[in-house]
């Protein structure tokens, strides 16, 4: 789980923390930085598995305008502590990036190296313990053992280092090998599960397959493959989706599929009845319904030794009429539900729906040199609950 | 000291700005939002525009609102009876007969000065529209900055021949007492 996130001069995030609790709702004006808080979040999970300039070109679709322009600092800062299970064990992780900025030419824009880059373990024997510590491309690589294991309380120690040379364009986290550290790849594993998603319904209605992704991409495009998929290999999982989508869409049977060919899968919803409407028929507002219902309940659906994960949404009310926030809102907050949500939103209904968990209310104020994160008095706000919503509240500009 | 206020329209927010520089040039004005637009939105909501004001540190919290075509007495008197007990003595309610505008066109004579039109024109049961024509009011520019300063510089005096004008200054200096604030003394200057 994730305990803290700190971003440093990265866009208009200026040593900002963010303490995420299970679910989580960022909410401020236009151009408060929202949106970049869950771009830094983004292009961290991405780091893990793409070089920088990939990720960059992934969670901000550019590769200028990285640094806070009005910050004297070259080096963007990233930090994350969390906490992972490893054979029972908690173990707490803290992961630092430095990155340099390069610029190559204005054509090209900025590149980003790794500076410095440190993971360390405190837990199950380790007290910050490095286990990966990279500064320009060298990187030295703990390898760790396990004493008393099998057992209750194995306690771990690092037995052997190796030291490899590394192309300062990717982290070390991203080149690790499954034989390279159980608890750096572990994290590793963890961030590779942070997802973003900010649902367009042209995405969302795409029969394209991504062949060499079995999973909802970031727009919503493969959703209808990755329906497939749950028809085919999870039948009741599919079951569970459908009844929270018929909330909805009462008159929901089944969904159907016709796939002519590999390239392409459409889906369809049928009635009782046995009349099917396309995707092109659904509404766009049902589309991301059925895309957040997925997101939902395949993550509390997953095996229970798996690592959480963390799914950032942006604005899910959009295209949804207000009362259908809720039922999906209740399953996120179940207990059994480990998983990890941030939304961004400016409904001050789905404000609303965090009247029971406050400390799930991150508050971004626009400001220069940096925009700010902060978290709700809730001695304040329960007292003002008496007297109205909290997305009134907000509405209002009383939080914070 | 910070004073809330709730209004329908910028032409009403650009009076209270007036006033505020008039009388009370240290105070900073908050506005106390509501859904909607009408005033019977910001009827329903007057409590918690309360709670909003007084929860952002304002110690008098005055509500304007235009009659239409009721009886401002009437309105008046609703608008008041919503309003909870405990809140009762942090506000000042005034309504217009008809709208603000009518209360800018009591003294017609200084209307046409102001504007340099003739200032018959302004002596009509409803002068809403002529009063936005001859201030040049346009959905891109509802001259704000001119209307506050127009009451800035206004003789009020001559408004008080308005009832609803004099009940509303009459509040207002009522609550500057209780407040200890300097309200001119309209009625003898």
């Amino acid at each position: 789980m994730l305990k803290r996130f700190r971003v440093n001069n990265f866009r208009s995030l200026l040593n900002v923390e963010f303490r995420p609790v299970g679910v989580n709702v960022l909410i401020g004006p236009n151009n408060a930085g929202k949106t970049n808080l869950c771009a830094a979040m983004r292009f961290l999970g991405l780091t893990a598995s793409q070089s920088l300039e990939d990720a960059l070109r992934t969670s901000l679709g550019e590769t200028w305008n990285l640094r806070n322009v009005y910050a004297p600092e070259r080096n963007i800062e990233i930090e994350v502590e969390c906490s992972l299970v490893h054979e029972r064990l908690e173990i707490d992780f803290d992961y630092s990036l430095s990155l340099g900025i390069q610029t190559k030419s204005s054509a090209y824009g900025q590149v980003l190296y790794v500076s410095r880059e440190v993971l360390k373990a405190t837990g199950g024997g380790f007290a910050q313990t490095p286990l990966l510590e990279n500064t320009g491309g060298d990187v030295k690589i703990a390898y760790e053992g396990w004493s008393g294991k099998p057992g209750p309380h194995p306690k771990g120690f690092v037995h052997d280092h190796a030291t490899v040379p590394l192309s300062s364009g990717t982290t070390a986290l991203s080149e690790l090998h499954p034989g390279m550290g159980e608890l750096a790849n572990l994290f590793r594993r963890y961030l590779l599960k942070w997802s973003y998603y900010a649902f367009s319904p042209s995405c969302l209605r795409s029969p394209a397959v991504v062949r060499e992704s079995p999973v909802l991409l970031s727009d919503g495009k493969n959703m209808t493959r990755t329906y497939f998929s749950l028809h085919n290999e999870r039948p009741r999982l599919e079951k569970k989706t459908i009844e929270i989508i018929r909330t909805l869409e009462p008159k929901l049977d089944l969904f159907t599929y016709t796939s002519p060919d590999p390239e392409a899968v459409y889906l369809f919803m049928e009635d009782q009845k046995g009349n099917r409407f396309s995707v092109q028929s659904i509404s766009d507002g049902t589309l991301r319904f059925m895309a957040m219902a997925y997101l939902i309940l395949s993550g509390k659906d997953s095996n229970s030794d798996s690592l959480p994960g963390l799914t950032i949404i942006e604005e899910p009310e959009n295209g949804l009429y207000v009362g259908h926030l809720k039922p999906l809102f209740e399953r996120l907050v179940a207990p059994g539900c480990r998983d990890q949500f941030i939304f961004t939103t400016h409904s001050p209904y789905f404000i609303d729906l965090f009247d029971s968990c406050l400390e799930g209310v991150h508050l971004v104020k626009p400001g220069v040199p940096s925009s700010e994160v902060r978290k709700l008095d809730p001695d304040k706000t329960k007292k003002l609950l008496e007297e109205m919503p909290l997305g009134e509240m907000h509405f209002r500009e009383m939080l914070g | 000291m910070k004073i809330g206020y709730s209004v329908e329209g910028s032409t009403d927010r650009a009076f209270l700005e007036g006033l505020r520089r008039r009388w009370c040039p240290q105070a900073q004005l908050v506005e106390g939002l509501f859904r909607g637009t009408s005033g019977l939105s910001q009827r329903r909501e007057i409590r918690r525009v309360c709670v909003e004001l007084t929860a952002k540190g304002a110690v008098l919290i005055v509500f304007l609102r235009d009659a239409n075509n009721e009886s401002w007495r009437d309105v008046l008197k609703a608008d008041e009876e919503r309003c909870r007990p405990d809140h009762r003595h942090l506000t000042v309610f005034g309504v217009c007969d008809r709208n603000v505008e009518c209360w800018f066109c009591t003294d017609a004579n200084w209307m046409g000065k102001e504007t340099g039109c003739p200032a018959d024109m302004f002596r009509v049961p409803d002068p809403k529209d002529t009063f936005e024509k001859a201030v040049g009011i346009t959905r891109l520019d509802k001259k704000e900055e001119q209307i506050a300063t127009m009451v800035q510089q206004a003789p009020l005096k001559n408004w008080l021949s308005n009832r609803s004008f004099r009940d509303f200054y009459e509040r207002i200096w009522d609550k500057s007492k209780e407040r200890g604030c300097q309200v001119e003394n309209l009625r003898e200057s």
